[in-house]
């Protein structure tokens, strides 16, 4: 096999010891079976975080890595551009979680070029600090002039100082201290904090150029808590394929096939790598252009004329809409502008966007019913009849910012506040739609998408992960547009099925209906889903917003690119790699992920009995959603397959214990606790960990 | 329209408390909603309003229910029954009801606004 920096990686990482602001290069090589991203660095997390029984990020004993893939910065279609984050993370409910989150962008690949395929991060800073990394060249600053500021401040300040000619960012001498002759017109790849951060808010983010964010997990606080300020990165260097030629050759293949045309874009097209959408809500803001991450087939960010909210989108992008419309009377630019500019400013103030989807709407309910305002049970002086202003978006991003006002009752996390607040009602009967381990719902309510809600709960936070959500869009905004399904629901099924062969024998895995939701074959489906995240996703790096495409109305026979033997996954890792693996020899590496991650929730205190949903999700029927009708497939009494609308049931709790007793037995966890066993981590390769969990009386027992 | 006085067309047209409104969302394929809250007959003809990116996304006969018991609009809300009764597309419907909804609301506004 080719020396490893030959075959996509580096060949080193990174581990900075802020304790005693130094730091060692870990060769890669040792790490390498992981492959990437999540599995790389849960595996150094192991390695390097002594007490991994921690419960909250914050604390100085955590241990962070930011993991890159072979695939990053490469010409890998849709996969060159993530980075992977790990470690303890924060706000979750009852306790932070070892967890993951993600930040797209320049940051992954410019760690390759500088040699980098990792960062591990221990200790704490004795003061704040920011690091300087050029290539191989390491350096410690002190970061007391930039603590305070937000995340474009922070990066302006930091090209400034970077600036070495101070003529303006042209080509900029390396820093060398022999007076070398290197040169670069790279601007760093910057990833900072912000006051929220600084004040450990658990809804603190890391910000990356304009709108790259890490949001789920807390790791803005988890950087504060570190007085870990940015770190900046320049690399001058490469990634060399072990095949380069089947790379562009796979890439040019793939785009032929799936991607979409930009200048007629299919609205109405299922599946991923074929989607046309640039996720925004600005849809009155005319000079616009797209952006991507490195590598992407197709981006899915914008740039604006107006000067901000570049790279925003999605959610972040519309979530203030609904109240800035009866602000603005609906009045569609002002309407467009003010969600723009809050949702930016969530960037700017490095606040997680996600949760105040869910929050804010409750607050204002809290507000409407007289439980929130000045002197009342949710204390505030924010103005609540100003919602849907530019002002008061502002000042409560702020609040959450510097943990003030409300900001500071859920600064450790929302379902935290609102049991403080003496709300806990409002959290178990799903009026705070919060479903899994204290994280907002997601969009796609667990009694209706089921493997959305099973996978999240079986992992320790929202899945994010949009596999199969492809149906539910397809189908659902076709039905609106009046437009019939593209593809035919046992047409479908089959098609999924044959991608999740051999975890599913046949296409009841897709059926929805209420009789089959507990069954062996939906079961076998969330696995998939949870080794291709783990693996495919999460470590090597796959973006979710293309990955996987299961189902493809771009390919004739509407089957889409994953596994595919020409343009699948495994043809640009094998051919960056050299590795010769297999699509399933990927989702295996996944399984063993996953295997890992419920090692360290063990040692952290996870049981069984702690995973479950909160009550309203067995105790309400789904009656209201945004849309008319939730759609997927599912067969009826006589077996035939149709589309189906999931609203009006809830899940049963008995059948649910009953499939996570079957779940655990499947991945080798011991059903009683949900702890991995001697026999099922051994079958993994995890032998290392048996030691680990028996000192600490968390071996499952063998059944 | 029904002979009605100022009041009542004023009181058609209010802003709705809190639990009153009604839940909706606007769909923007390929793939995305804005979740809203309808408070007033106003915004559900804004709702309803044709644009090319985006089009309503509500439970129609939810929302029918929502005029003629939350609002009190019965004529627009018989009037609503019909459009929905028609063999048309979901896309078609909207059309038709922005239509409605629209005139409805500047007609309640003419004579709200009679006897200001």
């Amino acid at each position: 096999m080719k020396p490893i920096d030959e075959r996509g990686y580096g060949g080193r990482i990174l581990h900075l010891k802020l304790s005693t602001l130094d730091y060692e290069m870990i060769p890669t090589e040792k790490y390498a079976e992981w492959g990437g991203g999540n599995g790389l660095a849960t595996a150094l997390f192991w390695d390097y975080c002594e007490d991994k029984t921690i419960r909250d990020g914050r604390d100085e004993k955590n241990v962070v890595v930011m993991a890159t893939s072979p695939l990053c910065g490469t010409a890998a279609p849709s996969a060159g551009g993530r980075c992977e984050i790990v470690g303890v993370g924060c706000g979750h409910y009852p306790f932070g979680w070892f967890t993951r989150s993600n930040i797209g962008g320049r940051l992954s690949s410019m760690l390759k070029y500088a040699g980098w395929d990792a960062v591990v991060i221990s200790g704490r800073a004795p003061r704040p600090v920011w690091v300087e990394i050029t290539n191989d060249r390491v350096r410690y600053h002190d970061a007391g002039a930039l603590w305070g500021m937000n995340a474009p401040d922070t990066q302006k300040s930091l090209f400034g100082i970077l600036d070495r000619k101070k003529e303006g960012w042209g080509w900029q001498p390396l820093p060398d201290e022999e007076g070398g002759i290197g040169h670069t017109t790279q601007r760093p790849a910057i990833v900072c904090i912000t006051p929220s951060g600084e004040h450990r808010s658990v809804h603190a983010t890391l910000v990356h150029d304009a709108g790259n964010v890490c949001g789920q997990g807390g790791f803005g606080a988890v950087f504060g808590a570190k007085n870990l300020k940015a770190l900046s990165v320049i690399g001058t260097g490469g990634v060399k394929a072990a095949d380069p030629a089947a790379l562009v050759r796979a890439r040019f293949r793939v785009k032929e096939r799936y991607a979409p045309d930009p200048h007629h874009p299919d609205l109405y097209h299922w599946g991923m790598l074929g989607n046309p959408m640039a996720i925004n809500f600005a849809g009155h803001i005319k000079q616009s252009r797209r952006q991507s991450c490195v590598g992407c087939l197709m981006g899915c960010r914008t740039r604006y004329g107006m000067g901000y909210a570049n790279e925003i989108k999605c959610q972040t992008s519309g979530w203030y809409a609904r109240f800035a419309v009866h602000y603005a009377k609906g009045d569609e630019e002002a309407v467009t502008k003010i969600a723009l500019r809050v949702g930016d400013y969530c960037n700017v103030m490095g606040v997680n966007s996600y949760g105040f989807q869910t929050v804010v709407p409750w607050l204002e309910s809290l507000w409407h019913r007289g439980l929130l305002g000045p002197g009342k049970r949710i204390d505030t002086k924010l103005d609540f009849s100003k919602l849907g202003s530019w002002e008061f978006g502002k000042e409560l991003i702020d609040a959450f910012a510097y943990r003030r006002d409300i900001g500071e009752l859920f600064g450790d996390g929302v379902v935290h506040g609102a049991i403080k607040a003496g709300l806990e009602e409002e959290w178990r009967e799903g009026r705070l739609d919060y479903p899994y381990w204290g994280v907002q719902e997601h969009g796609y309510d667990s009694r209706a998408e089921v493997e959305w809600g099973f996978a999240s709960i079986m992992t320790e936070r929202d899945i994010n992960s949009h596999d199969f959500n492809g149906l539910f869009w397809g189908a659902t905004l076709g039905m609106l547009e009046g437009v019939p399904p593209l593809i035919e629901a046992e047409e479908l099924a089959h098609i999924v099925a044959k991608k999740l062969h051999p975890y599913v024998d046949g296409p009841e895995c897709m059926d929805y209906s209420d009789e089959n939701i507990y069954s062996d074959a939906v079961l076998h489906l969330v696995r998939w889903y949870i080794h291709y995240n783990r693996f495919w996703k999460n470590s090597a790096l796959f973006c979710d917003l293309r990955w996987s495409d299961l189902f493809d109305t771009n390919a004739p026979d509407n089957v889409g690119a994953t596994a595919d033997e020409e343009v699948g996954e495994q043809v640009y890792w094998n051919a960056v790699t050299g590795e010769g693996i297999s699509f399933l020899d990927g989702l295996k590496r996944g399984q063993r992920i996953y295997m890992l991650h419920n090692a360290i929730w063990a040692l952290q205190g996870r049981h069984r009995d702690m995973v479950r949903f909160p009550d309203y999700i067995y105790d309400k029927k789904l009656e209201r959603t945004e849309l008319p009708f939730f759609m997927w497939i599912g067969r009826d009494k006589e077996g035939k397959w149709g589309y189906i609308d999931l609203r009006g049931r809830s899940l049963d709790r008995e059948k649910f214990e009953d499939w996570k007793t079957r779940f655990y037995k499947a991945e080798g966890l011991d059903p009683a606790t949900g702890w991995p066993t001697e026999r099922g981590l051994n079958a993994l390769g995890l032998s290392f960990v048996v030691e680990t969990l028996k000192a600490h009386g968390k071996l499952g027992k063998e059944s | 329209m029904e002979r009605m006085d100022a009041q009542k067309a004023r009181r058609l047209l209010r802003p709705l408390r809190y639990g009153e409104w009604l839940e909706a969302g606007l769909a923007m394929p390929p793939k995305s909603l804005i979740r809203h809250s309808i408070r007033s007959l106003e915004q559900l003809a804004w709702l309803f309003r044709p644009v090319s990116s985006a089009y309503p996304s509500v439970d129609l006969e939810r929302m029918r229910e929502w005029v003629a018991e939350t609002v009190g609009d019965r004529e627009l809300a018989e009037r609503i029954d019909e459009v929905l009764r028609r063999q048309e597309g979901y896309k078609q419907r909207c059309l038709a009801l922005h239509n409605l909804i629209q005139s409805r609301c500047e007609a309640l506004r003419r004579r709200a606004e009679e006897e200001a």
